[in-house]
């Protein structure tokens, strides 16, 4: 009798694991839906083939960034001839190990980071450094951080964005999304795809937000919460307060107050980037940053979090933040924000939103206002003949006629009247009209640029650097203002940060920092 | 059985000692002498028969008897007795015999497999036969069994010398060497005595030497390749052979005698053997740029000059188009000249393009090697892109920049002089000498250039209207001049002809620098596109560099540098903005990544340069395709604006359309309950009448008073602005508008006489001729004849039954009239995106706009006459600004035509100068027959190839002669 044990006791096993190997694939798909990915890899071990098996590990290995074996995986998982849906995720796989061809990874902590090398390894250092703010600083506030760290990819082109992200071209050009928040990875555009550059450590905050909140919510929270947070939020890695809305924005929510246009929450399903236009896009994210900003007003600072596990239990979002700022009534929440937002002092005057502009272009063809008024162009440019035939007076003159009759001048209007200026000698006008430009359009990285030129000849050191700075956090591929910060670090006796900009500039004049590193074949 | 497998083993020992031999004497373990074969040969032959001795041996028999005895247990011990006794003799034999006798028969017929196995046999046969067939595959070896025989046949094992080549060497001296060159190198034969034995020579050259020796020997070889060279020996020294130069020969060769005499061995010194290599033809192109555009008919006049050791069999084009290359024969030298220097006078269209290719031409050169076969050399890339239409507007480029420049200029002036100014008239003179110098180079420019309708519409549109607004202005001021004082009416007229004349240079200059801006973004997205290319084909060419291909990734880099520079000089021409900061940051970037893989490459860091080169396309392609968004949104922000331009004429011609059509009604309407209005109409009939004689009568004066200048020809002027504006006001039957006009024409009219008098009496200035002052009283006349006509309409009033019909009709009105002003909106949209101005289009609908609704209102207060003259009005005012649209399109597409230019699209067109060129002219060939003798005829074609012609027919007859000889 007793050596029946034995066997018995194997039998029971092989039953119990195989048992074990079907729940634990579930389980850990399970776990990649409410981005827990920890969990996810627990559940990873001792799979068997099973398509069920097969499938998990291959959306595990796109959740780790392992997209060749995810794809090596799936087309085994799904055979010969997949369903659509499957044949779907198939491409999405496939196009992301192309977008991802001669991308090499650098891991410092928890936070590992896909590039492709060459100049965008300037954008290294800032990536770990926002990231680990954002962690440190952001993620209390919001809940716990998502075990497993954070993987980053960063896109030298917004074409092998588009492929990772699988958002439409047009979307993206429409509503301007350069970084995603998906598969328990963040997928980030290089500012060097933009034309301008744009504010891509917030963008990196912002998108860090979206998997937290993702994490804390079990994946429930809705877009318009989801984006509330992490745009009321993304400053929050380098100040401790909300930051005010862009003068644009201020003024378009203040417009749409006043005329009841607002966008409701349920068109911002499923997405942002699927919103109509640049616009309005602009204005969701307006509405729904200030509701939360009137949240954490109202309710402290802890509201947030209180929210975001109310909705992860089960509750919805409009009513969690009812029940957590205004006792369950979901109107008196909405009307006490839109309350709250009248009594704010928005910009009034209208301004023109920064279109997202992918690949290279002119200036005047990425300007806010000038890109949809050739006629103010028209002026621009023969401002910028009479300029250049060092007629400086007369390009004044028609400098000034590119300025609308309704609005302050465009962004890049402003660099060229500063510039006539200079060269009349006039540089306290010159910096006057760069200063009121900065204060509408702070993400111009251009006018950063111009007015630190102004104020070091002025000898305002510590201001040239602070626009220097402002102008390299925008777009960090002039390797002149890396040059001219590394002078001005050297100046103030901070070899580190001066080495640090001369490196910058090193890579951007040779294209990386070592030749050899990962070399594509 | 047990003689097959001694036999079979025995082959097969031998077979694989030969083998063995052979295997060593081609690996060189083993020296090519006899005594290291043989010594392989006993060595293996050893091993071989050791395996023999494994083979059954004749004392094993009684181990088989045994065996038998064994397996027929009836023999037991009687074949075992028999084996015995035959061995050692024992006892009766005629019982052995006996015992012999039955033991015979059932051994025999026992099977020998039974007792011997067959294994070792078929061992042997198959190691003798599987070493038969490697023998055999030997002889394909450079070293074939058949050498190993030889080596063994030369032993001499009594008198093996030991040669050492260490060891001292033989004197030889007076070393003649004789080349005899292959024939295809045209060299002749050459000696060189006294040489010191080396030999310099290209492939094919057979080398005769001669030499001397110090002492006599018996017997001498020549040794070079391996191989021993019969030499001839006379009186024991003088020494005559021969050797024949390789393709093959190794750096290191080397040559020297093989001396032999009393059985001891000596070698002369090694002499080296240089082998001059027949290198491909060398092929240049001398071209300052390596792009270029070109016409379709138009040679291409690409110099070239091919150079070969020996000669050169025949020079081609290669083409290379959209990945695919073919060759285009060039030249079929007569003979094989070792240089040929030409230049390239096929057009594009000979070459089989067409107008928008690009294309890559290199000439290619093959020489006449015929020993190691013919080697091609290739020139330099150089692009070429055959214009279409746009080869005129690359022409005309350089002309409109100038022109740009020089009215950017003028601009300047006018922007910033306030002049003149309105207080002190009699600096207006001034003014104008000082405005008309500002215009001196334009003047220039235009004379010499523009004058005879140069470009296209676009260009003469906006000069005629620089040239109409500068002309008003100055007649203004040159009136003003006269004046005694402004009053703001001449003010206001000044301010307006000033912002005129702006916006006309603004206009012009803007239209120019558009032009040159999509040119410029064309022409550098091109370049990017190709250098793109260039670094891509130049990464896939070198994914592995190493000493030998080096140097030629320093020339690829290279060459993109140039192409880099090329561009850097075409960004230049862009606006100064984000993108030709683009261009410039990223052209710098590159320049430094080039330098950088420059210096990897001279320092041996190659692995680095490949990283680098992999980097510098990765760049390029970005750098591309950057530009190519920025050309893609900019065809697509010109499609949107071209498309909201369709989009607007087309209801501007549906609303033009239903006003025509709404006007008919009212007409209509007017006929059937409209007896009584007969008067009226026929009353604004007459009144249009006079007011277009006004008109008239105006213009007459302006042109009969020009002469006069001053306040005279002013005062003109502003009475042909009333008398047109009466006409205006007339035939939209505004009675208000008509009878204020009416008013200010009578006014100016009695002015104008006033000044024409006072002028002449104050000033001496002449008289008006009695014609001007009877036109002057003619057109008073008609004013205050309309505003006569103008009262007895006012008693007039429509029927009930025409009221209504109108009433009826003005909700249609009305509609329209929001459509107009709506369209109005619109059309200001659209001009706010054109990128030249278009003021008709805003006026046009503006007027629209208001004459339709002031229409609305007549016909809901009844008034007919309104009615049909506002809705004419609208018309024209729709009309007007589809005129302004279809000339802002037509402007636009010039401007388009600028961005395809670089690009080439579009038909071919033929020389600027109407003539063919040089390569297309036919020239016919003289037959023989032609001739009185076949000399004739030779001479003829020599004195024809030798004839002085222009330089850039000089290719062209040298071809006609080479294919007239090959005839």
């Amino acid at each position: 009798m007793k050596s029946l044990y034995l066997p018995a006791a194997l039998l029971f096993s092989w039953c119990f694991a195989g048992f074990a190997f079907a729940g634990n694939a579930k389980q850990g798909e399970a776990c990649l839906e409410r981005m827990d990915l920890s969990c996810a890899q627990s559940n990873a071990t001792g799979l068997g083939s099973s398509t069920e098996d097969l499938g998990f590990q291959a959306r595990l290995a796109f959740h780790e960034q392992r997209f060749g074996d995810a794809l090596r995986l799936l087309k085994s998982a799904v055979g010969p001839t997949p369903d659509a849906a499957t044949q779907k995720e198939v491409d999405l796989y496939k196009a992301t190990v192309e977008a991802t061809d001669g991308f090499v990874r650098e891991t410092r902590g928890d936070v590992s980071v896909m590039y492709l090398p060459g100049t965008d390894e300037v954008l290294l250092d800032d990536t770990f450094v926002t990231l680990q703010a954002a962690h440190d600083r952001i993620g209390p506030r919001l809940g716990s951080a998502p075990p497993g760290g954070v993987r980053v990819e960063i896109y030298p082109t917004a074409a092998r964005f588009i492929a990772a992200s699988g958002i439409p071209a047009e979307s993206v050009r429409t509503t301007g999304v350069v970084a995603l928040s998906k598969w328990s990875r963040l997928l980030v555009t290089s500012p060097r795809a933009l034309a301008r550059g744009y504010a891509w450590k917030d963008t990196l905050a912002h998108e860090y937000i979206h998997y937290i909140v993702a994490y804390n919510t079990a994946d429930r929270a809705p877009v318009w919460l989801q984006e509330g947070v992490a745009r009321s939020h993304e400053v929050l890695w380098r100040v401790d307060t909300f930051e005010d809305l862009p003068a644009y924005q201020q003024s378009m929510l203040a417009n749409a107050l006043a005329g009841d246009s607002l966008v409701p929450l349920e068109r911002m399903h499923p997405s942002m980037a699927f919103l109509p236009s640049a616009e309005m896009a602009a204005l969701a994210f307006a509405q729904v940053a200030t509701m939360v900003q009137f949240l954490q007003n109202s309710a402290g600072d802890d509201a947030t979090k209180r929210v975001l596990s109310e909705v992860k239990s089960g509750t919805d979002a409009l009513a969690a933040v009812a029940n957590v700022g205004t006792h369950g009534d979901a109107n008196a929440f909405m009307s006490g924000w839109k309350q709250w937002l009248r009594s704010l002092k928005f910009v009034s005057r209208q301004l023109a939103a920064m279109p997202t502009v992918i690949g290279g272009g002119d200036d005047l063809s990425t300007d806010p206002l000038l890109s949809n008024r050739q006629d103010l162009a028209g002026f621009a440019r023969l401002g910028d003949l009479l300029l250049e035939a060092q007629k400086a007076t007369a390009a004044l003159v028609e400098y000034k006629k590119a300025i609308p009759e309704d609005e302050p001048a465009s962004p890049a209007l402003a660099v060229r009247l500063a510039r006539a200026y200079r060269a009349l000698g006039q540089e306290p006008e010159a910096i006057a009209v760069l200063s009121d430009s900065i204060r509408d359009y702070p993400e111009y990285a251009t006018s950063r640029k111009e007015l630190g030129d102004l104020l070091l000849r002025a000898g305002d050191r510590p201001g040239a650097t602070a626009q220097y700075l402002a102008s390299a956090d925008i777009n960090p591929f002039d390797p002149a203002v890396q040059s001219a910060l590394a002078a001005l670090y050297d100046a103030a006796g901070n070899v580190p940060q001066a080495e640090r900009r001369r490196r910058y500039e090193r890579i951007l004049r040779t294209g990386g920092s070592d030749p050899s590193k990962g070399r594509s074949h | 059985m047990l003689s097959v497998a001694a036999g079979a083993a025995f082959v097969a020992v031998v077979a694989w000692s030969w083998l063995l031999a052979v295997g060593m004497l081609n690996l060189g373990v083993l020296p090519p002498g006899p005594a290291g074969m043989l010594g392989v040969l006993i060595i293996a032959c050893g091993a071989g028969l050791w395996w023999l001795r494994e083979l059954p041996k004749a004392r094993e028999l009684r181990r088989y008897a045994l065996r038998v005895e064994a397996l027929r247990p009836a023999l037991a011990g009687e074949l075992l007795a028999v084996w015995d006794r035959s061995a050692r003799p024992l006892g009766s034999e005629a019982l052995v015999e006996r015992m012999a006798l039955r033991v015979v028969s059932p051994v025999e017929a026992l099977p020998s497999s039974e007792v011997i196995p067959a294994r070792p046999a078929v061992q042997s046969v198959l190691a003798a036969l599987v070493a038969a067939v490697l023998l055999l595959l030997t002889g394909f070896l450079d070293v074939g069994p058949l050498s190993v025989l030889g080596a063994l046949r030369s032993v001499e094992p009594a008198s093996v010398p030991v040669l050492e080549s260490a060891g001292p060497r033989a004197v030889v001296g007076d070393i003649t060497l004789r080349y005899l060159y292959p024939t295809y190198t045209g060299l002749s034969t050459i000696e060189i005595p006294n040489s010191n034995g080396d030999i310099h020579a290209p492939p094919g050259t057979r080398v005769e030497v001669s030499a001397r020796t110090e002492r006599s020997w018996s017997t001498a070889v020549l040794q070079v390749f391996g191989q021993d060279l019969p030499v001839e020996i006379a009186d024991g020294r003088a020494l005559r052979g021969a050797l024949e130069m390789r393709a093959d020969t190794p750096p290191d060769a080397v040559w020297h005698f093989q001396f032999g005499a009393d059985g001891s061995l000596m070698l002369s010194p090694d002499y080296r053997i240089v082998v001059d290599p027949d290198l491909p033809p060398q092929v240049t192109v001398d071209v300052a740029k390596n792009h270029m555009t070109a016409k379709l008919d138009q040679p291409l006049g690409i110099p070239w000059h091919a150079h070969d050791d020996y000669g050169i069999r025949k020079v081609v084009i290669e083409i290379t188009e959209g990945g695919t290359t073919r060759e285009v024969p060039l030249r079929d030298p007569l003979g094989v000249p070792r240089d040929l220097d030409d230049r390239l006078m096929l057009t594009p269209a000979e070459l089989g393009l067409h107008a928008g290719s690009k294309v890559q031409l290199r000439v290619k050169s093959w020489d006449n090697d015929e020993i190691s076969g013919s080697k091609a050399g290739r020139s330099s890339a150089v692009q070429v892109e055959v214009a279409g239409r746009g080869g005129d507007m690359k022409r005309l480029l350089p002309k409109r920049k100038e022109l740009r420049d020089a009215l950017v200029l003028v601009l300047a002036g006018f922007l910033t002089d306030a002049s003149p100014a309105f207080d002190a008239p009699s600096e207006a003179a001034a003014w104008i000498a000082e405005a008309n110098l500002r215009y001196q180079k334009f003047d220039g420019l235009v004379a010499a250039d523009w004058a005879s309708g140069e470009g296209g519409q676009a260009d003469q549109v906006a000069l005629r209207e620089v040239a109409d607004k500068r002309r008003s202005l100055f007649a203004l001021v040159g009136g003003l001049s006269h004046a005694e004082r402004l009053g703001s009416a001449d003010a206001e007229s000044l301010r307006s002809s000033q912002a005129a004349n702006i916006v006309a240079i603004e206009g012009a200059v803007l239209l120019y620098d558009e032009m040159l801006q999509r040119f410029a973004l064309s022409e550098v997205s091109d370049l990017a596109r190709q250098m793109a290319n260039e670094a891509a084909e130049m990464k896939a060419d070198f994914a592995s560099i190493d000493s030998h291909n080096a140097a030629d990734a320093r020339a690829r880099l290279d060459q993109l540098r140039r192409m880099l520079s090329d561009l850097a000089k075409a960004a230049a021409q862009m606006g100064d903005g984000g993108l030709r900061q683009f261009t410039n940051d990223s052209a710098d970037r590159l320049s430094d990544m080039i330098t950088e893989a420059q210096k990897a490459l001279a320092e041996g860091r190659y692995q680095d340069a490949q990283a680098m080169m992999d980097r510098i396309a990765e760049q390029m392609q970005q750098f591309s395709d950057g530009l190519q968004d920025q050309q893609k949104r900019q065809s697509e922000s010109s499609d949107a604006v071209g498309n909201a331009m369709k989009d607007l004429d087309k209801q501007l011609e549906q609303l033009q359309a239903d006003q025509a059509k709404l006007r008919e009604q009212t007409e209509q309407a007017q006929e059937k309950h409209g007896s009584s209005m007969e008067d009226a109409l026929a009353v604004w009939k007459e009144i249009e009448e006079r007011s277009g004689s006004a008109a008239r009568g105006a213009a007459e004066v302006v042109a009969a008073t020009g002469p006069l200048g001053g306040g005279v020809f002013r005062g003109a002027g502003d009475l042909q602005a009333e008398a047109d504006g009466l006409l205006d006001a007339a035939r939209s039957r505004n009675p208000e508008r008509t009878r204020a006009r009416a008013e200010s024409t009578d006014s100016e009219a009695g002015g104008l006489s006033s000044i024409i008098s006072w002028a002449a009496k104050q000033r001496g200035a002449p008289p008006a001729t009695a014609a001007t002052a009877a036109s002057i009283s003619k057109i008073a006349a008609d004013a205050r004849r309309v505003l006569a006509l103008l009262d007895k309409l006012e008693g007039q009033a429509a029927s009930p039954q025409l009221q209504q019909a109108l009433q009826q009709l003005a909700d249609k009105q009305q509609q329209i009239s929001g459509r107009a002003q709506q369209l109005s909106k619109d059309a200001k949209d659209v001009a706010r995106n054109l990128p030249m101005k278009a003021p008709g289009l805003e006026q046009g609908t503006r007027q629209a706009a208001a004459e339709s609704g002031r229409a609305a209102e007549a016909m809901q207060s009844g008034d007919p006459m309104s009615a049909t003259g506002g809705q004419q009005a609208t018309e024209d005012g729709i009309r007007e600004a589809r005129e302004a649209l279809k000339q802002a399109a037509q402007t636009m597409q010039s401007m388009a035509q600028q961005g395809e230019s670089s690009s080439g699209e579009g038909e071919g067109e033929k020389s600027g100068n109407g003539t063919e060129g040089p390569a297309s002219m036919e020239m016919p060939i003289p037959a023989p027959e032609e001739f009185e003798t076949p000399e004739a005829y030779r001479r003829a074609l020599l004195e024809g190839m030798q004839g002085t012609v222009p330089d850039q027919y000089r290719s062209t007859n040298l071809r006609y002669y080479e294919e007239l000889v090959r005839q």
